[in-house]
């Protein structure tokens, strides 16, 4: 099965705060949480277009996420806001710090579920 | 009822100089003193050995607030080496130079302390000073309210609107539930805003055409027209540097003849062109105290040993900073001040350190009058104030500094006088400068002394030859008239009173200066002040 | 109908100038608030929260006397979150965990624990954010976009007010933003450095290089050119008051705390040409306190155990992540944070092998797994308090709306009494 490597970056979107306010189980929570944006570019390179269905994995875990193409992202940089979604593929490790690296994840791109 | 028998007692207001006496307790208040023969107690404290003496009071503690709590999240390393597990009646926390608020209590408590005023309290952060003051058991607290930078005060002064300062310094009073007027560097922080700095007291402000001498002048008029108990409370410009007695002895001289108190002045008296040849002029500053009934001042006594400097003094925080080449925290706060903190070590094989080490003292000991000179370490600048009863050992045997003094460098001798200085406080000047007279350089007429009315506030110290282990630790300590602590041990956590002004000369200086002040600040006005909910034993204590 | 004036309790900005409009217990408009905020007060709805045990509806006593029982019976209980509550519920849970000899973390852990660290080690040269808004005339942001996660930081305080001394507001200011990714931040900045992830560390100190003089014989760093950053560093020494806002770009991505060292360090140093400061954008409403009442009452700002009667700290010990991944509790006392929803999942799915208890004013992901769920009031919506701004300014929360929950203080406080019963 043909994937792609990216480096995955979590965080805050407008959205995402505003649809936690509405309530975790509300779908514009479950939907926000559940987007993966990706580059103009990438995403032709790879024929995505918004709406479509990927799966993302990586040594933590996978799921599936909705489509979203950004402007602001280079290449070989996806973007998932904060959520119960994007945590399945953190890593747990801390390094000592208290703090898993949630920014600059190694994940692979899947077309297929 | 209680009484306390058996003990000699030390009470300067009352002029009782180390007599027998039996005191009485009841309602949280001395009922009576001597023989009682009508009065049944239900405790009797045998005191035979003891010493009796009203209460502990500092007048100027780093204790609570924003910069203080900053220094302890600064220092986790400094907490390490100092930990207090919980017991049955006390909480846990950690010591050593920046104390959590409990331990910080429980401390003060246990040398017999039952009074302490936070020395530097920013309006704008003045709940967060007031939360840990209600975190601080069993002692009574008050604070003093950062007014030498604020631009309202800058503006008006600029202006020539006196009644105006006067108003908003009123009404800042009681929206901060402060206690009196602090005087940071007048001038000086409101410059380092842009990183400068002003280098005497008649260099303007950056952004005002004030100087501090101006500022000095004005606000310790306006501390006695509107009659506050405590007088301004000034830390001089130019603190640290060598050189600097004599912005310290004209700042005096701006005052004229109103009330000012010159904190910490160790760190004020230095002479010399610079850090080569620093050396004391602890006597030019103390001269000028001794002549002028006006003037009172605190020691900021340093303590050899690993501390956390933390002032309002943004500017020499940095200096000290650079000097140190430490870890530096700088807190500016909008409008009105700025914070900076800086670990350091004073040693003894320093030879800046040591001539620091002698000024404090030599303030101390050449000042006539122990009515206007009090013991402190400016805590926790100086050293923690832990280490008062070995400072109370140093002020009362020239032995204890001899010994000490042989440790120094000798290149120190020749800058210090106080090698020279033969004077041993007695006992009943240690209980003038740590209890009767903070009571009254701070107004307050139920506290500092074991006549019928006052306050129960009593420590009781079992003698021993070794005057630091006296005061290290009290037998009992009575707080509003419960033993709180006993054998040194806490034994009750209590809550202390929170004391505060409110001149009530403010008139509409709220309305006027609203618009201004919700265009520059960052909260809302009505946001601004300490509710009465957040003292949990509010008193305020009249003016005038 | 009435206009109440409100703190808004989501983000670290703490606007204090909301006004409400309620009518019958309604909130009928929300005024002065960011779209966060007005979705916060108008989608408040309590009534419909009830207390459980394992999922089965519960009175409040059997609730309490449950949450009780779990924790009496733990040997390793964590007590976990505080961010998103009042100062006084962040007191009463201190004095919960060292009564039990437990350990305590907020939230802290995994936003800003790292700028604790870096700030252990270097200090933190900062400032309350009137001072950019009265005098920077140089912002840089720095791994946030205060646009989506702080909506109201740049009109309100750090780009467009005008202030005392720079009465030009936006046109007195130099805006930068340096992120891996375009964000709308970067879209309303004057430059944009896009950099590549895990090249802050780098960056900072090519920045501090350039700043000491250095000659340097590389083209750019972390995708930067090497002209763009001399350009930033010329900028940040002729500036008359500038100040660098960072969020989690630096402190998830690698180098964690040594990132915020550098440029801690950047902006110490800068100090010798002008005044430069540093402000962490904090994110919940109230992680600041937590830090502030935890390090009052103990020392420290989290990741406390007191299993020696005394507060210990040790960030990646007593870390929530790590004493999760490592399964080394035995049981969770969360309040005011949802960690199914916002941890790691190999760390958060952990709490499922264990008992654990939640209090929380909305129905939360945690919520739904816990064995005990305890809905509370919320504060700054129906409890009045004390919260403390992302620059550590207290700031009043207060009560908009009434609602048929205890507080988080008042749970807590029947918890500890249960305990303290045997």
């Amino acid at each position: 099965m043909k994937s792609w490597k990216f480096l995955l970056i979590t965080g805050r979107s407008l959205k995402q705060g505003q649809a936690a306010e509405q309530g975790k189980f509300s779908p514009e929570y479950i939907n926000e949480t559940t987007t993966v944006e990706i580059g103009k570019e990438d995403a032709e390179k790879l024929g995505l277009s918004d709406g479509m269905e990927v799966k993302l994995k990586n040594t933590c875990g996978e799921g599936i996420f909705h489509v979203r193409i950004s402007q602001g992202l280079p290449s070989g940089i996806l973007f998932i806001p904060y959520g119960p979604s994007a945590n399945l593929l953190i890593p747990a490790e801390t390094g000592g710090t208290g703090m898993p690296g949630c920014k600059g994840i190694d994940v692979e791109l899947l077309k297929e579920r | 009822m209680i009484r306390i028998t058996k003990g000699k007692v030390y009470d300067p207001i009352n002029g009782i100089n180390g007599k027998e006496l039996d005191i009485w307790v009841d309602g949280g208040k001395i009922v009576q003193v001597g023989d009682a023969p009508d009065l049944v107690a239900e405790r009797i404290i045998d005191a035979e050995g003891c010493i009796v003496m009203p209460g502990g009071i500092d007048i100027h503690s780093h204790i609570a607030g924003g910069k203080v709590n900053l220094g302890r999240k600064l220092r986790p390393e400094d907490h390490r080496k100092d930990v207090v597990p919980r017991t049955e009646t006390t909480r846990s926390g950690v010591g050593h130079s920046i104390p959590s608020t409990f331990v910080t209590g429980y401390r003060y408590a246990q040398m017999g302390y039952t009074m302490v005023m936070e020395a530097a309290m920013p309006p704008l952060t003045a709940k967060h000073t007031h939360e840990e003051l209600h975190d601080i058991p069993i002692i009574d607290k008050g604070s003093y309210t950062l007014m030498g930078n604020n631009h309202f005060i800058l503006k008006f002064i600029e202006k020539g609107e006196i009644e105006k300062v006067k108003s908003f310094i009123s009404w800042l009073l009681k929206t901060t539930k402060g206690y009196t007027i602090k005087i940071v560097n007048p001038c000086g922080v409101e410059s380092w805003k842009w990183g400068k700095n002003v280098e005497n007291i008649d260099q303007q402000a950056a952004d005002y055409a004030v100087t501090p001498r101006q500022l000095i002048s004005i606000l310790s008029q306006i501390a006695d027209e509107l009659g506050l108990p405590h007088s301004i409370h000034l830390h001089c410009n130019n603190i640290g540097v060598p050189g600097n007695y004599e912005t310290t002895v004209e700042s005096m001289k701006a005052t004229g003849t109103n009330r000012v108190h010159v904190t910490h002045a160790q760190f004020n008296s230095y002479g010399g062109k610079g850090w080569a040849d620093i050396h004391s002029k602890a006597r030019e500053v103390v001269e000028y105290v001794n002549e002028h009934p006006n003037v009172t001042f605190d020691a900021g006594q340093i303590v050899f040993g690993d501390t956390t400097t933390m002032t309002a003094d943004g500017p020499w925080q940095y200096r000290l900073y650079l000097l140190s080449g430490n870890k530096w925290v700088n807190a500016d706060v909008e409008m009105e001040t700025s914070a900076g903190i800086v670990p350091y070590t004073f040693r003894k094989k320093s030879l800046v350190n040591a001539v620091q080490w002698a000024i404090g003292l030599e303030l101390m000991l050449l000042a006539e009058d122990p009515w206007r000179a009090f013991m402190t370490t400016d805590h926790p600048n100086g050293g923690p104030f832990t280490f008062y009863p070995q400072i109370i050992k140093l002020l009362m045997s020239r032995a204890a500094r001899e010994e000490m003094i042989a440790q120094l460098p000798r290149r120190a001798l020749e800058r210090i006088s106080l090698p020279q200085i033969t004077r041993e406080y007695s006992l009943y000047e240690i209980a003038i400068i740590t209890r009767a007279a903070p009571s009254k350089l701070l107004g307050l007429h139920q506290k500092g002394h074991l006549g019928v009315g006052a306050d129960a506030d009593i420590a009781i110290y079992r003698e021993n030859p070794d005057v630091e282990k006296v005061f290290s630790s009290v037998q009992y300590l009575l707080k509003d008239g419960e033993v709180v602590v006993e054998n040194g041990i806490v034994l009750k956590s209590t809550s202390g009173r929170i004391l505060y002004v409110d001149p009530g000369e403010e008139g509409d200086i709220e309305e006027y200066i609203r618009e201004e002040f919700e265009k520059f600040y960052t909260v809302t006005l009505d946001g601004y002040g300490v509710p009465e909910n957040y003292l949990e034993r509010g008193e305020c204590v009249s003016c005038g | 109908m009435e206009t109440i004036s409100a703190t808004c309790p989501f983000c670290g900005c703490l606007c204090d100038d909301i006004q409400i409009v309620v009518e019958n217990g309604k909130v009928l408009e929300v005024k002065n608030g960011c779209s966060i905020s007005k979705t916060l007060f108008t989608h408040h709805d309590p009534d419909d929260l009830v207390p459980q045990i394992e999922g089965k509806k519960a009175s409040l006593e059997e609730a309490l006397d449950r949450a009780a029982s779990i924790i009496r019976q733990a040997r390793f209980p964590l007590v976990f979150g505080l961010s998103m509550t009042s100062c006084e519920a962040q007191r009463k849970a201190v004095e919960l965990a060292e009564f039990i000899g437990g350990n305590i973390d907020s939230t802290s852990t995994f936003c800003h624990g790292p700028t604790t660290l870096a700030m252990q080690s270097v200090g933190e040269p900062t400032c309350t954010l009137g001072e950019i808004k009265n005098r920077a005339d140089l912002v840089v942001f720095w791994g946030c976009n205060p646009v989506e996660a702080h909506p109201r930081h740049i009109a309100r305080y750090s780009v467009s007010p005008k202030g005392l001394f720079n009465p030009a507001g936006r046109r007195g200011r130099t805006v930068v933003t340096v992120d891996v990714r375009a964000t709308p931040t970067a879209r309303v900045s004057d430059i944009f450095l896009q950099i590549q992830p895990h090249k802050d560390y780098e960056v900072f100190e090519v920045l501090r290089a350039l700043l000491k003089g250095k000659d340097l014989r590389i083209d750019s760093v972390g995708g930067i050119p090497l002209d763009a950053l001399k350009d930033l560093v010329n900028k940040m020494k002729s500036c008359k008051f500038g100040i660098i806002l960072f969020g989690m770009g630096l402190t998830m991505t690698r180098g964690r705390h040594l990132n915020i060292e550098a440029a801690i360090s950047l902006v110490r140093d800068l100090n010798q040409f002008t005044k430069f400061l540093i402000i962490p954008m904090r994110g919940h409403y109230n992680v600041t306190g937590a830090d502030a009442v935890l390090t009052w009452q103990t020392g420290y700002p989290y990741a406390l155990n007191f299993s020696r009667g005394y507060p210990q700290y040790n960030p990646g010990e007593f870390t929530t992540v790590d004493l999760l991944r490592r399964k080394e509790v035995d049981a969770a006392l969360i309040l005011a944070s949802d960690p199914m929803a916002s941890l790691p999942r190999q760390a958060s799915s952990y709490l499922e092998e264990i008992p654990f208890v939640v209090l929380d004013c909305r129905k939360s992901y945690s919520a739904s797994f816990a064995t005990v769920f305890i809905p509370v009031a919320a504060s700054g919506v129906s409890i009045s308090g004390t919260a403390y701004r992302m620059d550590g300014v207290p700031v009043l929360l207060k009560k908009v709306l009434d609602s048929p929950h205890p507080t988080d203080e008042q749970v807590l406080d029947g918890i500890l009494k249960r305990l303290r019963q045997r």
